[in-house]
């Protein structure tokens, strides 16, 4: 460290001195013959800096692009529109970037000021201005309705067969809900939320609560939340089956970031947002697409929500629709495991209950 | 008359004028109504804050490029809070970033280049002694200087600054229980942002008034330089979003010391158990603090792109 800090202060100093030392050059030679003379140095730099700064974007590009997420492609159907979204505007803002720079520093170098030659000045010219602004107006249009189309699409009603899990971010964790058995979520209030037991705030029993301003009020205990599935950090989802996150918050903003999907959405108190996709590979086909037998999808925290928000790593396992059958049968309802009820009599009641409806019906 | 006679005569008349105004130091240096002088002070402390911000950025980023290495020397120099054993603390980290954050957006990239430029080609471009009101300007700077002061001193409170992000995002930048940095850091952070909101509304109104009504003469607003068009144009921009801004942080103020509910609905802290506010909206602070980055930074882009498209005309 120490090193790297004299030799920062060398290199400052050596540019110190030749400065110096090109000063004192230029007094010997003369003001105007010099003034010439660092012109043409400079126009040269600038055709210089455009070559080595061109040949860096490339280097950069071949060295850190395998690292990232791109080469193993999106996992999901969804994160194809986003990749391909992310290579239209690359591919145009890129072709405009280096046919600009290579244009800046060239005419910097051209049109260097010459015996002889005299600057052309011109005050507007309406053609030049209408194509400049647009030119880039139109491109910038249809890369805007690609991104609306495609964000209608993620956030708009999920297929009727998905997948229906709820997604709650907390300091500093996330926690997950199926609907269980009777495919629907029970209610949930956020003021019956016991960090230990029940960490959703279900609502299990007959309650009054007093509101903020002051009001009791009756809460019901709400059948459809006795079977529902509660766990936290590890998350199920089911390849080529449409994925519907609704996704809420307990404490302070957090946000859903699901890179290897390309998807991500803002997880809100008080506020539950919404999102679907459909997993593409299973967490198996992953680990061999990517060559990494440690593979997992993460679901990272991608808004910041205190000390611990670096720790806030999710793990979402996706398998075939036969492993997720055999998965689920193994899982206990939250009430279940809270009230010690053996399954024997859930077993008998969901049966009864399924009787019932089918007689309804 | 000709106009060399016209330039001889505004010469000997300012000649006179300097020589009956006797200025002392402190009327010079520190509380100066001379729009050039306000305009250095605004260029300095805009390039000590960047020197300041760029140093917590060299900080943050040693640790993220070398997370496994431990500078002992740090935790001489920082203390145990921010560097124990040569680490970066997580608390630390998140601090720095919010206050490089929060240092680079407003009192460098608005205050440092908004104040310098506008305070010193305003006048001198349109072709007026000074602005329409030296005094606002004066106090434009120093409420600068003072939200500048009280940012600092937060770096030195007991839970350490504000470390929930330079937009202040409740619920966590409104729960102190939710985050150290949201107690004390989080109300100097507030304060100082009101205070330099007050800095660019004098500011700005002082711009506007200024290119409105002290053009010389034949120095029709067609014919301004556009340099003091794009100026002028901030400025009306940052008299309509920095309202907006103050409003967001005031409700924030409420929201942390007066019970309301304004950004807090269904609220579970650990530790703590279940607040009582119900009925807000996250999500309206940034509502208010997109309307002033969108408003007021976006134009400042083409502030610069037309500066620089105009330089050769």
């Amino acid at each position: 460290m120490f090193f790297v800090i004299a030799v920062i202060a060398l290199i400052f100093l050596v540019i110190f001195q030749i400065s110096k030392a090109a000063e004192y050059v230029s007094v010997l030679k003369g003001e105007e013959q010099s003034r010439k003379q660092t012109n043409k140095v400079n126009a040269f730099l600038m055709l210089a800096f455009m070559i080595v700064g061109l040949i860096g974007v490339w280097y950069c590009n071949e060295i850190l692009a395998p690292k990232t997420l791109m080469p193993a492609g999106a996992a999901s159907y969804q994160g194809e529109k986003v990749d391909s979204m992310l290579i239209t505007t690359l591919v145009i803002t890129g072709v405009v970037f280096v046919f600009t720079q290579i244009i800046l520093f060239w005419f910097v170098y051209k049109y260097q000021e010459k015996e002889g030659k005299k600057v052309y000045f011109f005050t507007h010219n309406n053609k030049l201005e209408a194509l400049w602004t647009v030119v880039p107006a139109i491109f910038l249009t249809v890369l805007v309705v690609i991104g609306l189309k495609n964000w209608a699409y993620f956030t708009s009603e999920a297929p009727a067969d998905a997948l229906k899990v709820e997604v709650t971010g907390k300091q500093f964790g996330w926690i997950f809900r199926y609907a269980g058995k009777d495919g629907e979520f029970g209610k949930k209030y956020y003021r019956m939320i016991d960090a230990a037991d029940n960490s959703l705030g279900l609502i299990w029993k007959d309650t009054v609560v007093n509101r903020a301003n002051g009001e009791p009020q009756q809460l019901k205990d709400d059948k459809y939340a006795h079977d529902d599935i509660v766990m936290e950090q590890t998350m199920y989802a089911i390849k080529d089956k449409p994925l519907k996150l609704i996704i809420g918050s307990r404490d302070v903003i957090h946000d859903v970031g699901l890179s290897h999907f390309r998807m991500k959405m803002d997880a809100v108190p008080g506020m539950p947002t919404t999102m679907w996709l459909t997993p593409k590979y299973t967490t198996a086909e992953m680990k061999e697409r990517t060559g990494n037998p440690n593979f997992q999808y993460e679901i990272s925290c991608d808004q910041m929500c205190g000390n611990g928000h670096y720790s806030m790593k999710g793990v979402i396992e996706v398998v075939t629709q036969a492993e997720f059958a055999i998965w689920m049968s193994k899982q206990k309802p939250k009430y279940n495991l809270v009230f010690k009820i053996p399954d024997s009599v859930v077993d008998t009641a969901a049966a009864k209950a399924t009787v019932d409806l089918t007689n309804k019906k | 008359m000709s106009t060399e006679a016209v330039l001889h005569n505004h010469d000997a008349h300012d000649g006179h004028h300097e020589h009956h105004h006797h200025e002392t130091f402190i009327s010079k240096y520190v509380f100066s109504m001379d729009h050039k002088m306000i305009a250095k002070q605004f260029l300095i402390t805009g390039m000590v804050w960047a020197i300041v911000g760029g140093l917590m950025s060299v900080l943050f980023r040693l640790q993220l490029g070398y997370p496994g290495e431990s500078y002992p020397w740090l935790e001489d120099l920082l203390g145990k809070w921010w560097a124990e054993k040569g680490h970066i603390t997580p608390q630390a980290y998140y601090a720095l970033v919010t206050t490089h954050g929060t240092v680079l957006v407003f009192f460098v990239l608005t205050a440092g280049l908004s104040g310098t430029f506008a305070n010193f080609l305003i006048p001198l471009q349109i072709g007026a002694r000074d602005m329409a009101s030296p005094f606002l300007n004066m106090l434009s700077y120093w409420f600068f200087f003072t939200a500048g002061v009280v940012m600092m001193s937060s770096i030195f409170v007991e839970n350490g600054p504000f470390s929930g992000g330079w937009t202040a995002y409740p619920p966590l930048s409104a729960l102190g229980d939710a985050s150290p940095g949201s107690k004390t850091g989080m109300d100097l952070w507030l304060i100082s942002m009101s205070l330099f909101v007050v800095s660019s509304l004098l500011g700005g109104l002082n711009y506007i008034a200024t290119v409105l009504n002290m053009r010389t003469k034949g120095m029709s607003m067609t014919r301004l330089p556009l340099t003091i068009w794009a100026l002028f144009f901030t400025a009306v921009l940052g008299v309509l979003s920095f309202p907006v801004l103050l409003s967001g942080c005031i409700l924030l103020i409420f929201d942390r010391n007066f019970g309301t509910s304004f950004y807090l609905s269904d609220i579970f802290v650990n530790g703590v158990g279940a607040l009582p506010n119900e009925g807000g909206s996250a999500i309206l602070f940034q509502h208010f603090i997109s309307a002033f980055i969108l408003v007021l930074r976006s134009p400042r882009g083409l502030h610069y792109l037309i500066t620089c498209n105009g330089y050769g005309k």
